[in-house]
């Protein structure tokens, strides 16, 4: 979903308890009182979330009625209220232990250019700003909320799981993130994503696996000079590919792996191309041969394919530039056998 | 032909020359604007017809109405020497140079007096083309010292004897000692350390009160363009770092303003109410990557990855 994050600003807010059962829902007639530093305060922790997000769009095949109702305050702001209700008690009735209970916040958002979405956020109580039940400006029972400044800097307030939603065609298209899911993406898959939204991922995850690591080897051999940077990051790639988290997130793989100078032109790259560039659930399904060689394919026609385990300094392969735009590859190895080709 | 028949011929051939001293005025005025020379002041006119008549019968010209080459006139006086060929370009650029006559060459030595540049140009196109204007670029002290003189020495050079002729070009000399200590005022004022600062600062503050009133400047501001900012530019595009702004805070005008008027009375954020938020956005448009790196070396990264979020761009923060 391309949006300009900086254009967010939460407008209408309205807030309801939701409890694991058996405690009951304690929904909110009226809309929170908004100032304009709780409605920055919001904004704030929105794009937080949901730039480790991910892009989602309604399941055809889940019976969840959250869709149709975020659909009905896209195109019925004045339902606000009565709406965010029902999906107060909708999440009520899906939330079970483990899942932590929390604050529902229902926000009509401006996304700029005169364009509005509607956000979902679940907020841990009680940190960063207090909310208690009393009554509004208009004296209706609401959650009246206080804004405890000196809390906000140390960021203690946790979103538990956020998304944001517009309209596209006669349905929505969205983005949603989760801070619970940890290592579980399971957890955002099945119970907030399918089971809450009625969500799916926009983009499969072996799909989207497949096109960060095709488009990363894309930008590392046409964009990337340097012989030792270029097998630095493919094998950097190869060990994200490995590496026991259920998420991509390509700023920090650049972060963690690139030089500052490749960082942005990378990202920059990928959104040129339509990758995800913050949140990307992992799945090998398309590329399980990727992570067992690494291919060196020379002008002359010499081809070298190697472990990458088996490269890197003081491994028997090592990699260096050499003059004229030329890379210097050893191999240091007893060696086994030799024979011609075509045998 | 003539004294009454060359004055009739001038004054009809008069609001031609008007037009054309106002056309290069404007065009110059406007390259002037585009290049950023903000303290260059241009007017114009045509020679009036006693000027005209005068000269022509003085300097005994031959065909005056073709031979005069400043019937349409064009001054500009530049702060400093240091704009000239800079000046002289940027006219280069826009006009035909018919004729380039330095005052000073027809100097000796031992000799004081005018020592401006004078090109005759000739717009390229249009319906004046051909036509010449002479464009006179002169230094304020210059300026100050012709305008004196020409009433005195030029125009009327029979009435002041040789004592009081001498002590008018013994000002002109004092003019050219203007310059050359002007001069090296201000070359060492702009190779001073905090010069780039202070020029970025008062870029910043200029766009900064286009979006609010809000304004907190310190010696943090300074600090924070010295040794985090400003580095992120090459020399080039410090060279013309007030274009760059003006073109970033022009094209982002409407999410300027709209994140203004959304922390107008929101002050959690120490680094939004400062003239310096406006590069944190351009440089975090550009690659917050390379600002973040820079930022970490002098000042908590929370601080700007709250900028970020603000703004829209999340700043992935390298362990140091």
């Amino acid at each position: 979903m391309e949006l300009d994050y900086g254009r967010l600003s939460v407008e209408r807010v309205v807030l309801h308890d939701v409890p694991l059962a058996p405690l009951g829902v304690v929904l909110s007639e009226g809309e929170t009182d908004l100032d304009q530093a709780l409605a920055n305060y919001f904004d704030e922790r929105l794009r937080m979330s949901l730039r480790k997000g991910f892009d989602i769009e309604p399941d055809p095949e889940s019976a969840s009625t959250t869709p149709v109702l975020i659909r009905g305050i896209l195109d019925t702001p004045s339902e606000l209220v009565s709406t965010s209700q029902r999906l107060a008690q909708h999440l009520h009735s899906v939330q079970k232990a483990p899942v932590s209970p929390g604050l529902l916040v229902v926000a009509v958002t401006r996304i700029g250019d005169g364009r509005r979405g509607l956000a979902l956020l679940k907020l841990e109580r009680e940190s960063g700003m207090r909310a208690e039940r009393g009554t509004n400006q208009t004296g209706e029972r609401a959650f009246t909320v206080d804004l405890i400044k000196s809390l906000i800097f140390t960021d203690r307030l946790r979103v538990f799981k956020a998304a944001l939603f517009i309209p596209s065609g006669t349905s929505i298209a969205g983005r949603a993130s989760d801070h619970q899911a940890g290592h579980d993406v399971a957890d955002l898959a099945f119970f907030f994503l399918r089971t809450f939204l009625g969500c799916r991922l926009a983009v499969a995850p072996e799909t989207a696996t497949r096109d960060w690591y095709e488009l990363t080897e894309s930008f590392i051999n046409a964009r990337v000079a340097d012989a030792v940077d270029k097998t630095t990051y493919q094998l950097a790639a190869l060990t994200e590919l490995k590496s026991n988290s259920p998420q991509i997130d390509a700023r920090q793989f650049a972060t963690a792996y690139f030089k500052t100078e490749h960082r942005q032109p990378y990202l920059r790259f990928l959104g040129e191309q339509g990758v995800a560039t913050e949140g990307l659930v992992k799945s090998l399904a398309l590329l399980k041969n990727a992570t067992q060689r690494v291919l060196y394919d020379f002008r002359s026609g010499i081809r070298v394919l190697a472990d990458p385990d088996m490269i890197g300094p003081d491994k028997p392969v090592t990699v260096e530039d050499a003059d004229l735009g030329r890379t210097k590859l050893s191999i240091v190895d007893a060696l086994n056998r030799i024979r011609s080709g075509g045998r | 032909m003539n004294t009454a028949e060359l004055r009739d011929a001038y004054v009809a051939e008069r609001p031609r020359f008007i037009r054309l001293a106002k056309a290069v005025e404007r065009s110059l005025g406007s390259a002037l604007r585009a290049a950023g020379f903000t303290q260059v002041a241009v007017t114009s006119r045509a020679k009036d017809v006693q000027s005209f008549v005068r000269k022509a019968l003085l300097k005994h010209y031959a065909d005056p109405l073709n031979d005069i080459q400043d019937k349409a006139g064009v001054r500009a006086i530049i702060p400093y020497r240091q704009y000239e060929s800079e000046f002289e370009t940027l006219v280069q650029n826009r006009f035909t140079i018919l004729d380039r006559i330095d005052k000073r060459a027809e100097l000796s030595e031992d000799q004081f007096g005018y020592m401006g540049l004078h090109l005759v140009v000739a717009q390229k196109t249009g319906s004046n083309a051909g036509l010449p204007c002479e464009v006179q670029i002169r230094t304020r002290a210059e300026d100050a010292w012709a305008s004196m003189s020409h009433a005195m020495l030029y125009k009327r050079p029979d009435i002041l004897g040789n004592a009081e002729r001498r002590q008018i070009f013994r000002l002109s000399a004092l003019a050219e000692l203007f310059d050359k200590e002007g001069d090296g005022a201000w070359t060492a004022f702009h190779e001073a350390p905090g010069y780039m600062a202070a020029v970025a600062a008062d870029v910043l503050e200029r766009g900064f009160f286009r979006f609010t009133g809000r304004l907190r400047v310190d010696a943090l501001t300074s600090e924070v363009l010295k040794t985090v900012l400003l580095p992120g530019y090459t020399i080039e595009e410090l060279s013309s770092i007030s274009t760059l702004m003006e073109q970033y805070l022009s094209e982002n005008q409407a999410k300027i303003q709209d994140v203004f008027r959304r922390y107008r009375n929101d002050d959690r954020h120490t680094f939004l109410q400062r003239p310096e938020a406006l590069m944190i956005f351009e440089q975090l448009d550009r690659d917050p990557f390379d600002l973040e790196r820079r930022w970490r070396t002098r000042y908590p990264s929370v601080d700007l990855r709250v900028m970020g979020d603000v703004w829209g761009v999340p700043v992935a923060v390298e362990s140091a």
